[in-house]
């Protein structure tokens, strides 16, 4: 399989703060690739460094087989998290310059397609700045992607979006690598990086801690987590012997087992203090495992 | 280079259609004429009241009459119908006192009592022409109070009525000392006769072997011309760069300039906007052309306007577009905000002034050392050039073509160093930029 990235050995410092260390990263071509990690952990400096706004200290990086320290590609586009259009330009008028910048020449009716297919066809020739914060989201999405470029980097697509855009733009995503291309994306939404991504990457504190597909990096975990549900309230856990940690989500509790604990001895136990109306034994989600990684440090920012 | 009109295109655009520069076309003429009109109102409002001077004589009289014909003369010149008309400067009143004795304790009593008259508002100011104004000094000059006449008034601003007595009193003491030898005054004045010296451009050849002479009306266009052409220049530079400059300010702060940066490089980028100003500037520029040619032509001088001048001045018009728009361009890259842009753009306004500084010493002597060296400074070379070429003979040829070739170079050398500024400081917003940084950006992209 070839790859669409390459990322090889790359450090990147910013005075004296080191922003990614010793990174090496493969991202298959078509695939979709995620991004998680705590704000300030990298990953927008891993994107930025991907699309050559940034250039590593060291080590290297290829893209669609290139390495060049020229960020201009009309093959790979960029969606910033702080997005920014043109405030005084009408939606339509935006997307063209975009498209015809990417050297798309003629886009008026993919422009038009693309409008009416994100239901914002009533908009088009309004000014940007009258638009809410997610059709604009939703525009700038459009002229991202607009060009149909090889490599699409979308830095957060979904923050600030309700779930019925969320829906919209995840259809979207899918359909980009269905027509061939490759999506990496950064999220703090667990789940849409769970259902979506053929590959996950996490970097915590410039280093990559996680890479792989889900099952793979559930696995290397394996199945150290049991999800119980016991009649009656105020159940301590905490004491059990081999559970080093609880996790309450009300009316169900996800206890992580030390390695080696037998989990028909926790059961045993369980069922000595009331009856347990549902015990599972599973891999741990990847939002368990983000925050096993960074809690320690995360304050204000849970996904 | 299809990215770069695709920029240009966008510049171009969103500028002309902003209320800004609309507002600025329009406002523009309707300003200057407004500032004109102003002058002509201020010079409307200066006191034209009558004005009441003492006059002391101590010749004996004659000086007095004396002035008062000039006086009448005077009225009837400047406010021929003071009820009918507004004069145009104040009518002169004449009291005449008799001197008092002649010791210097009564002098400067009287002085002293006429003095309260002024400070009082009853009169304007005091003429006291003293008793020797007739005798001749010859090689000794004296400044006794004898022999001089003196003036004292309570406001400074006597300037007008000084001179008009200066020469009326002169003419009365010329005359009588002409009398005096016997010499017929009129013979005088003829024998003394002044001949003018008449300014001319230089004479020229037809093809068909004919001598052109210049017009005269060239003299007052080689001193105006050169000014409105510059002036011209200036405005149109600052309307046009000005909102590429806070354009690029707001790509950086909406963070716009990563999209573009992912598309374009950014030396293209700001050739593109460059290209953007230069259009917008030149729309301008055309249109006040049209509108001066319109007026020069109501004037009756279109022929300052010859087409090879104008030739010149666009030429030299996008000269100093590209050089100074790529100056405020690199500016906009540098600025995290609006208000840096105020700062950083400082230096440039006093360089972009030199011109105007040296216009005088330079129009003296259009091809003078100093007017070569200051054209080879390539911040000034448009303008300067434009402004000498407006004179005859004009700019030789050499110094044309090295005055564009440096153009040309100082603006691709801002162009990309601006290039290079925008795509680092795009990424440290909130950080205003010293001049150290700047180098220090340009050096390492």
């Amino acid at each position: 399989m070839s790859h669409a990235v390459e990322i090889d050995a790359v450090d990147k410092t910013f005075g004296n703060v080191a922003a990614v260390r010793d990174l090496s990263l493969q991202v298959p071509a078509n695939s979709i690739y995620g991004f998680i990690g705590p704000n300030g952990s990298g990953k927008t400096t891993t994107l930025r460094m991907i699309m050559r706004i940034f250039l590593p200290d060291s080590g290297h990086i290829h893209v669609l087989g290139e390495e060049t320290g020229i960020a201009a590609s009309d093959r790979v586009a960029y969606l910033p998290e702080e997005r920014g259009l043109y405030k005084k330009m009408k939606v339509r008028d935006v997307l063209r310059f975009y498209a015809e910048l990417k050297g798309f020449r003629g886009s008026g009716p993919a422009v038009t397609e693309w409008l009416e297919k994100l239901g914002l066809a009533g908009w088009a020739d309004k000014k940007v700045e009258t638009l809410s914060k997610g059709m604009s989201q939703k525009v700038q999405f459009i002229a991202t992607v607009i060009a149909r470029p090889e490599l699409v980097l979308l830095d957060e697509p979904f923050s600030g979006l309700d779930p019925v855009n969320a829906e919209v733009l995840r259809d979207e995503i899918l359909n980009l690598k269905k027509n061939g291309a490759t999506v990496i994306f950064s999220t703090h939404d667990m789940a849409v990086a769970e259902k979506m991504c053929d590959f996950i990457f996490m970097i915590y504190k410039g280093r990559k801690v996680l890479d792989g597909t889900l099952e793979t990096i559930q696995d290397s975990f394996g199945e150290d987590t049991l999800r119980v549900r016991l009649d009656g309230d105020d159940h301590d856990f905490s004491r059990l012997p081999g559970v080093n940690r609880v996790t309450d989500y009300g009316k169900l509790q996800e206890l992580r087992l030390d390695r080696g604990t037998d989990s028909q001895l926790i059961l045993t136990e369980l069922m000595k203090r009331g009856r347990v109306r549902h015990f599972e034994q599973a891999r741990p989600s990847l939002h368990d495992i983000f925050v096993r990684i960074a809690a320690p440090t995360v304050g204000d920012d849970h996904a | 280079m299809r990215k770069v009109w695709v920029i240009a295109v966008r510049e171009y655009s969103v500028a002309v259609r902003s209320k800004a520069f609309i507002i600025t076309m329009v406002l523009m003429p309707i300003l200057m004429s407004a500032s004109l009109g102003m002058q002509i109102l201020f010079k409307r409002l200066e006191d034209t009241k009558e004005k009441r001077y003492v006059v002391i004589d101590r010749t004996g009289g004659d000086l007095a009459k004396v002035l008062h014909t000039s006086a009448d003369l005077f009225n009837q010149t400047v406010a021929p119908e003071p009820d009918s008309k507004r004069p145009s400067a104040a009518r002169i009143l004449l009291e005449v006192v008799p001197p008092g004795d002649n010791d210097p304790e009564s002098i400067a009593r009287q002085r002293f009592e006429q003095s309260q008259r002024v400070d009082h508002d009853a009169v304007e100011g005091i003429l006291d022409i003293g008793a020797a104004v007739f005798k001749m000094h010859g090689d000794q000059p004296t400044t006794d109070d004898e022999a001089v006449i003196r003036f004292q008034a309570k406001k400074p601003n006597q300037r007008v009525f000084i001179a008009w007595a200066e020469q009326s009193l002169n003419a009365g003491i010329q005359a009588k000392r002409f009398a005096s030898q016997n010499i017929n005054p009129k013979l005088i004045a003829l024998l003394q006769e002044p001949v003018t010296v008449k300014q001319k451009a230089l004479t020229r050849q037809n093809a068909d072997g004919s001598y052109v002479d210049a017009s005269e009306s060239t003299q007052i266009a080689n001193f105006v011309l050169p000014a409105v052409l510059i002036g011209l220049m200036f405005m149109v530079i600052m309307i046009g760069a000005t909102p590429a400059m806070q354009g690029i300010v707001e790509e950086k702060s909406q963070r716009i300039a990563e999209v573009l940066l992912g598309s374009v490089p950014p030396f293209q980028l700001m050739a593109g906007k460059l290209l953007g100003v230069i259009g917008v500037s030149l729309t301008m520029a055309s249109v006040y052309l049209i509108g001066g040619y319109g007026v020069a032509d109501r004037l009756g001088v279109t022929e300052m306007l010859s087409p090879a001048l104008l030739g010149w001045f666009v030429l030299f018009l996008i000269m100093a577009l590209l050089i100074f728009g790529s100056l405020f361009i690199a500016i906009g890259a540098a600025a995290g905000d609006i208000k840096d842009t105020q700062t950083l753009l400082m230096p440039v306004m006093v360089i972009a002034c030199l011109p105007f500084f040296a216009l005088g010493p330079i129009m003296q002597d259009p091809n003078g050392k100093i007017a070569v060296v200051c054209s080879f400074f390539p911040f000034a070379t448009p303008m300067l050039l434009v402004a000498r070429q407006s004179v005859p003979p004009g700019v030789p040829l050499w110094q044309m073509i090295s005055g564009i070739a440096l153009v040309l170079t100082t603006t691709l050398v801002c162009v990309w160093a601006a290039g290079r500024i925008f795509r680092v400081g795009i990424l440290m917003q909130g950080k205003g930029a010293r001049f150290t940084d700047l180098i220090k950006w340009v050096r390492r992209g």
